[in-house]
């Protein structure tokens, strides 16, 4: 189970590979991800975007094992990860239920979710949800403070005791810049803000000090003016922690703001992966193309938008080949209807699933 | 400003919530004021955008407009075919009569369907509801005729909503709306909930709709450039007052209220070399129960003097057709327009 370093580059914190991942259903059998495989570097952003449906969640999902009882993860699938004593695990190959995956989850990989009301129990305060999470993950070492305790050594030592663990919480609560921390402490979810309980989510997520931060939506149900306020929080903190972020959202304008790397997806594959500047700025894929134009932009207000023609497919219904080709224009008949196209490197660190770009460029995987 | 030819003139609307009672036999009652004192028109053919943050009392507006909402104060009057209609000295069946001319799209076309009516029986509920059609041939008729306008096929309206996408369902959600023929309808959010490619179709649908049947919106949304995109005049909203309304290219190049111009610098932005840097707005959105004395911004408003925290400021009109509530709107007007959103790009990044 635990892997050599040598499989998983020194500066890549977790590398997911040939993710498949289906669901059993009462109608049949749904494939939510195929074939999608990235990395993330240490102390990156990857963001990953795509419409509803497109297996952004799934994929972050598998990557904790918080998959439902259907799923059906491919045996090919890996997911490495670097964990804080440097060994590298494969957690597709852990059980769901194993002490191994629950260390790791909460611990060394945090999640924050999109509904912030959703994602705290309603009848425990937020310090007693804080404190469950900061005593399961965090051990206390004589001496040290806080912020070192990232080190290696730090599973060996005790548990933090009831007040240690209120003394840490409320430093986070301060720190996501919530007023008052001792106060919201003690409160209840439904005293706290839509706003504040992000923060306060963000806190218990970062609590932990874990490696990797999986942030769900974590401004989409938020106004504008507080999402740009988490926004900078998330960076400020990423830098402080250096940890690495994968940030999921659907709005290309957010993305750009955070990520280092953008993978776009369309019903469970990445069509497209790269530098955040490259996809932004120059999208090779006719689906990012038309995503990136959708977005209604304060410059030009009297023209009308551009939608990407057609819906997105149901699950059970998802096209053969290139699963984009029925809402395509630059479809080639006879080729993108059956045939997956391959992973095609189109310019340094930026690939493209597109049969347009077969001709130009050979050198795909 | 009222005048002859608005569609719809709201004067000094007011919307009060009680929130209990306080004092000796709890002979005073206490209101969260959802929405103090509104004053605007809406013309014909017009989308009116209105923006602000979640709790400035937005959807209120939009509810105590249909008199979905019983209103505290104020009068909302349309003006029908010449004849002035007071919305709220109707009685309940001519309210039910009077729905025909205004109506409702929701923000989420998931939880708005009824599952178990086809989408032939959404869609015709009103015209059955407010008793328009004689016969059902004539129902049918028209349900087929707005679905066909509204991009649903014959085949779509045998199904239930289950087996829709969410632009689909937006989709019904518009048809229903539009089937009665009305000519104000209240967009609460209706694009919110829906992914960007998704959103752009909805909102050209709907101006597409606008142009053909003349009708005018009450666009609801948080999302500023979605509004901007949509509106022909858009109004502010800040706790429970309108803070600025002027037309889209007055509001957008030249914003009065410091509260207009923070609110559109924190839209994110894509633009190539550059990084967006948003003027930062902290705190949030005071509790509408307990308002902050004088102007309602002030607590967050990185321009304000002593006389903000005391006295509330006016209703104005400081250039034809603009209208702010700002102690010093004229000053602050050059300030805000210069300061620029987009910064360039600093190396930091990779």
């Amino acid at each position: 189970m635990v892997k050599q370093n040598g499989i998983l580059p020194d500066d890549i914190l977790c590398s997911v590979r040939n993710l498949r991942v289906q669901f059993k259903t009462d109608e049949g059998i749904v494939t939510a991800l195929d074939d999608v495989s990235f990395a993330i570097p240490q102390g990156k952003t990857l963001g990953l975007c795509g419409e509803s449906g497109s297996g952004k969640s799934v994929s972050t999902k598998a990557m904790m094992q918080l998959l439902p009882k259907n799923a059906i993860i491919d045996p090919k699938t890996e997911i490495l990860f670097r964990k804080r004593d440097g060994s590298v695990i494969d957690i597709a190959k852990l059980s769901p239920r194993s002490n191994e995956i629950r260390e790791v989850r909460g611990g060394e990989i945090g999640m924050i979710f999109q509904e912030p009301m959703a994602s705290f129990s309603p009848v425990y305060t937020i310090g007693n949800q804080m404190s469950e999470t900061i005593r399961l993950h965090r051990r206390f070492i004589d001496g040290q403070t806080i912020g070192s305790q990232i080190a290696k050594t730090a599973q060996t030592s005790a548990k933090l005791s009831e007040k240690q663990a209120r003394e840490l919480g409320i430093e986070m609560l301060d720190k996501v810049g919530l007023s008052n921390a001792s106060l919201r402490f003690d409160q209840y979810p439904h005293e706290l803000s839509g706003g504040m309980r992000q923060r306060a989510m963000i806190a218990m997520a970062l609590s932990t000090h874990p490696l990797l931060l999986i942030a769900d939506e974590p401004t989409t149900a938020l106004d504008v003016t507080i999402q740009s306020q988490i926004l900078d929080l998330m960076q400020e903190l990423q830098d402080e922690l250096e940890m690495s972020i994968i940030f999921i959202t659907h709005d290309i304008g957010v993305i750009a703001q955070v990520a280092n790397d953008i993978a776009v997806m369309y019903l469970g594959r990445i069509i497209e992966h790269g530098d955040m500047e490259d996809v932004v700025f120059d999208p090779k894929h006719p689906y990012t193309q038309g995503l990136i134009d959708a977005i209604p932009s304060l410059d030009n207000l009297d023209e009308r938008l551009k939608a990407v023609p057609g819906d997105i497919p149901g699950p059970f219904n998802r096209p053969s080949g290139c699963s984009f080709n029925n809402r395509c224009k630059h479809k080639i008949d006879g080729l993108c209807s059956s045939v997956v196209p391959q992973h095609i490197s189109v310019g340094d660190n930026h690939v493209v699933r597109c049969h347009l770009f077969e001709s130009e460029t050979n050198n795909g995987q | 400003m009222a005048s002859e030819q608005a569609l719809i003139n709201v004067d000094g609307l007011k919307v009060y919530y009680p929130v209990g009672s306080k004092g000796f036999l709890k002979k005073e009652t206490f209101y969260v004021k959802a929405v103090d004192g509104l004053n605007f028109d809406i013309y014909p053919g017009e989308t009116f955008g209105l923006v602000g943050e979640s709790g400035s009392g937005k959807t209120t507006v939009g509810r105590a407009m249909l008199r979905a909402q019983d209103i505290t104060g104020g009068a909302v009057t349309y003006n029908i075919n010449g004849k002035k209609v007071v919305i709220a000295d109707l009685s309940e069946a001519e309210l039910r009569k009077f729905r025909q001319h205004a109506q409702l799209i929701f923000q989420d076309p998931y939880s708005s369907l009824n599952p178990r009516m086809t989408v032939r029986d959404i869609i015709a509920e009103p015209l059955e509801a407010m008793g328009l059609c004689k016969t059902r041939e004539e129902v049918d008729e028209k349900v087929r005729v707005i679905a066909e306008r509204c991009k649903l096929s014959l085949e779509h309206l045998r199904r239930f909503p289950h087996a829709f996408s969410g632009g689909q369902r937006q989709r019904i959600c518009i048809a229903r709306a539009l089937v009665c023929d009305p000519k104000f309808v209240v967009c609460d959010e209706s694009v919110s909930a829906l992914d960007v490619s998704i959103q752009a179709e909805i909102l050209n649908l709907l101006s597409d709709l606008q142009k053909e049947r003349g009708l005018s919106y009450l666009f609801i949304a948080h999302d500023l450039s979605v509004v901007a995109h949509i509106s022909d005049r858009v109004a502010v909203m800040y706790v429970g007052n309108i803070v600025e309304l002027a037309s889209r290219e007055r509001l957008f190049l030249r914003p009065m209220h410091p509260y207009t111009k923070a609110l559109m610098s924190a839209i994110p932005k894509v633009a190539k070399g550059e990084v967006f840097k948003p003027e930062k707005l902290d705190g949030e959105i005071p509790n509408p129960a307990n308002l902050p004395a004088g102007c309602a911004f002030h607590t967050r408003c990185k321009f304000a003097r002593d006389q903000c925290s005391s006295k509330t400021p006016e209703w104005r009109e400081p250039e034809p057709g603009h209208f702010v509530a700002c102690h010093f709107a004229e000053e602050l007007a050059d300030e805000l327009a210069a300061a620029p959103v987009l910064k360039k790009r600093t190396s930091k990044k990779k």
